[in-house]
């Protein structure tokens, strides 16, 4: 085979995979489309849960596509993320009347262990890279945000806080801990 | 393969260097003398570096390609083997699209064979069975329905017992 053909087969190759990756990818829209509608459903905040479900499916296909491992990741945040998401939509529904404090603290508690499991999740594995579990915290942080962001601006900054913070102690723990 | 598939595109160029030499080789060796076994295994190739990212990182990667080369050369081959069927038939048509002699004489023989068959039957299920023969009257639809199934019955029973 001449070294031109064999080149344009090897970016015709090139080019499937990138397709093939991005197409698994877009997989991920079956889980955060379905998620942001219900977080939009309980809360009434169509506006803003389309926004942060909008951001937070190109944050997952953009991790899942382009990073080595993002999958992973990105399971990873949707997973430990429904934590206080859940929560959130638990205090929406059955605790209306809650004061805000009290929200922005439950969801910020719930945050915190998000964001420690997901990171502990991708540290504690062999290859535990900044980038994975920089992504699996993103991803958490913007799921919780989906939950809270109908109480108010302040709980899901609070749960997103919490996951930052959650990841870092995680992180810096000792990976036998 | 493991690292291709998990995401990291350092490893793209190793892979494609190993596994091409390999594929063709082995396109070439399950159909021998075609022409087209390079555009087979360009064709597998590609679709190999699609679906990599499904694949399990806890099997055998060069199993799991060469799985899809045999896939794929199997296709063809069945493709290859309809076609081939469908050229050579003699008896289904002439080049002018009117039936081949082979197709007359079966239809001759067929005729034949029905209207025997028929004149087994009765007066009145061969009235029924019959085109252009009208519904008899002061019978309704339904009753001349149900006549006319049973004589088809009749006339598959007698059709059988001239085959067996």
């Amino acid at each position: 085979m001449p070294d031109l053909a064999l080149q344009r087969l090897q970016i015709r190759a090139s080019h499937a995979y990138e397709r093939g990756r991005l197409l698994i990818a877009v997989r991920v829209a079956a889980i955060v489309v379905p998620l942001a509608a219900l977080c939009a459903r309980e809360t009434g905040e169509w506006r803003r849960c389309a926004t942060i479900g909008l951001s937070l499916l190109v944050v997952a296909i953009a991790a899942r596509w382009r990073l080595p491992r993002g999958r992973r990741s990105v399971d990873a945040g949707l997973l430990t993320g429904a934590i206080p998401m859940t929560a959130a939509l638990v205090l929406c529904r059955f605790a209306a009347a809650w004061p805000v404090e009290a929200a922005i603290t439950i969801c910020t508690m719930a945050g915190l262990l998000a964001g420690g499991m997901a990171a502990r999740a991708i540290a504690t594995s062999t290859d535990g890279e900044w980038r994975n579990w920089t992504t699996a915290s993103a991803v958490a942080g913007l799921t919780a945000a989906l939950g809270c962001i109908g109480i108010g601006f302040g709980t899901a900054a609070g749960a997103a806080i919490g996951v930052a913070g959650g990841a870092i102690v995680a992180v810096r723990l000792p990976r036998h801990v | 393969m493991v690292r291709l598939a998990e995401g990291h595109r350092a490893a793209f160029d190793a892979v494609f260097a190993g596994l091409w030499p390999e594929l063709l080789a082995f396109v070439r060796r399950a159909m021998p003398g075609q022409a087209d076994a390079e555009d087979l295994a360009q064709q597998t190739l590609l679709k190999i570096f699609f679906r990599i990212s499904e694949f399990d990182t806890s099997r055998d990667g060069v199993a799991w390609a060469f799985g899809i080369a045999i896939y794929e050369v199997r296709t063809l081959r069945r493709r290859r083997q309809r076609r081939k069927e469908i050229d050579v038939d003699p008896a289904v048509a002439t080049a002018d699209g009117s039936p081949s002699p082979e197709m007359q004489v079966i239809e001759t023989d067929l005729r034949r064979a029905l209207t025997e068959a028929l004149g087994v039957l009765t007066e009145t299920d061969r009235a029924v069975l019959l085109p252009m023969q009208d519904v008899v009257v002061g019978v309704s639809p339904a009753a001349w329905r149900k006549r006319r199934q049973r004589a088809l019955e009749r006339l598959r029973a007698v059709w059988r017992s001239r085959d067996a």
